[in-house]
């Protein structure tokens, strides 16, 4: 059976270096698919995991085993997040032209059964959606992100967020409409 | 019937439970059920998104800067133990640990200045004749001194401390000298 991930923290707290490279191999995955989704940029997701896994490796200690271990991972990266576009710059047209590019070269690719056509027809699609979530503020991008790519329930993300489960209902609804309507701006239905 | 809210659509398109009536309705309203079907594609296309892989070198990037703030904390002199640079329990204060720990140097403070009163005191009451009210008021302005000086001294430094200490050292063995020089001439009646 897999370690668990409380199991690996208390190895880590007591100082064992090959907990801490399962832990970072296991969480450093999924921590970037959300950080390049919040950022899309693959230079700033890496750098934004970068330091959510620094943090939570000095920080271990202050982990409260009560939550998983992954919403407290992910409210690292999102406050990192936050902390991070606060001082470098705000949003920016130059972000969508970069959301194209890095997906185009990097994104993992669809099935190996399905069609060159279709494949293309998908990577467009993700395209737009990167596009049209880029368009919408933080608040909104993350809980999308979390949803539906980082499948977290809606309890999970109250905690994440620490916000009541009817305001990440609301939250998410409101984003989806917006999303909606940012992908209707770029021409695009789903 | 009206027609429920977008709320609800996007609760059903999410899979949640809508009550019997509101669940019947937008099975039979075709207006409700296109809004709740658009509702599920846009799941269905978000949930198709490829997931994006982290770069090889990536956790090996984190595993090596964190080894290197590891070897800083335990390269420490004074041999902290590992294990609380190892978990970083809390963000310690910004000071050193071995530098001043004011609330100690303060008990030394008060505890030398009690002992130097405490002599002085001794020395009043066995000599009462002698010790007229000029020598109280000049033990009290020797005694002030140390503890003004040594006091505006331990905000700035450890060596405020020191010079402290040795002020009432000083105190310490006059006030001796001062309760000998004292004792004979109580004694003559
Ligand atoms: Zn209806």
């Amino acid at each position: 059976m897999a370690v668990t991930d409380q199991e690996l923290v208390e190895h880590i707290v007591r100082g064992d270096p090959e907990a801490a490279r399962l832990l970072v191999e296991r969480w450093s995955g999924p921590l970037y698919n959300f950080a390049y989704r919040m950022t899309g940029s693959a230079e700033d997701a890496r750098d934004l995991v970068q330091d959510s896994l620094l943090k939570a490796l000095r920080h271990l200690g202050d982990y409260d085993p009560r939550w998983a271990l992954s919403t407290w991972l992910y409210r690292i990266a999102r406050n990192t997040h936050i902390d991070r576009r606060r001082r470098l710059r705000p949003a920016t047209e130059l972000d969508e032209e970069r959301f194209a590019g890095d997906e185009a070269g990097e994104a993992g690719g669809p099935s190996g059964f399905t069609s060159p056509l279709r494949a293309a027809l998908e990577r467009e699609e993700s395209e737009l959606i990167q596009k049209a979530l880029a368009r919408l503020r933080d608040n909104y991008r993350e809980i999308i992100v979390l949803y539906h790519f980082e499948a977290l329930s809606y309890r999970e993300i109250a905690d994440l967020l620490d916000i009541p489960l009817g305001t990440v209902m609301n939250r998410l609804f409101r984003a989806r409409n917006m999303l909606r309507e940012a992908l209707a701006e770029l021409e695009y239905t789903p | 019937m009206t027609h429920p809210s977008d709320d609800d659509l996007q609760r059903a398109a999410d899979g949640l439970v809508l009550p019997a009536g509101v669940a019947a309705h937008v099975e039979s309203c075709p207006e409700c059920r296109g809004t709740r079907d658009a509702h599920v594609r846009l799941s269905r296309a978000l949930s198709a998104m490829p997931r994006m892989e982290a770069p090889p070198d990536l956790a090996d990037a984190v595993l090596a800067a964190w080894a290197g703030e590891r070897e800083a904390a335990v390269g420490v002199p004074a041999g902290r133990p590992a294990a609380r640079a190892l978990g970083a329990p809390r963000p310690l204060p910004s000071h050193d640990p071995e530098s001043l720990r004011p609330a100690r140097l303060l008990g030394w403070i008060v505890g030398i200045d009690v002992a130097v009163a405490a002599l002085v005191a001794a020395a009043v009451l066995f000599a009462p004749d002698a010790v007229g009210s000029w020598t109280v008021a000049a033990v009290s302005a020797v005694l002030a001194v140390p503890a003004l000086v040594g006091a505006g001294l331990t905000v700035v430094s450890a060596i405020g401390a020191w010079a402290l200490v040795a002020a009432a050292a000083v105190v310490l063995v006059s006030s001796i000298g001062l309760r000998v020089t004292l004792a004979p001439v109580s004694s003559t009646p």
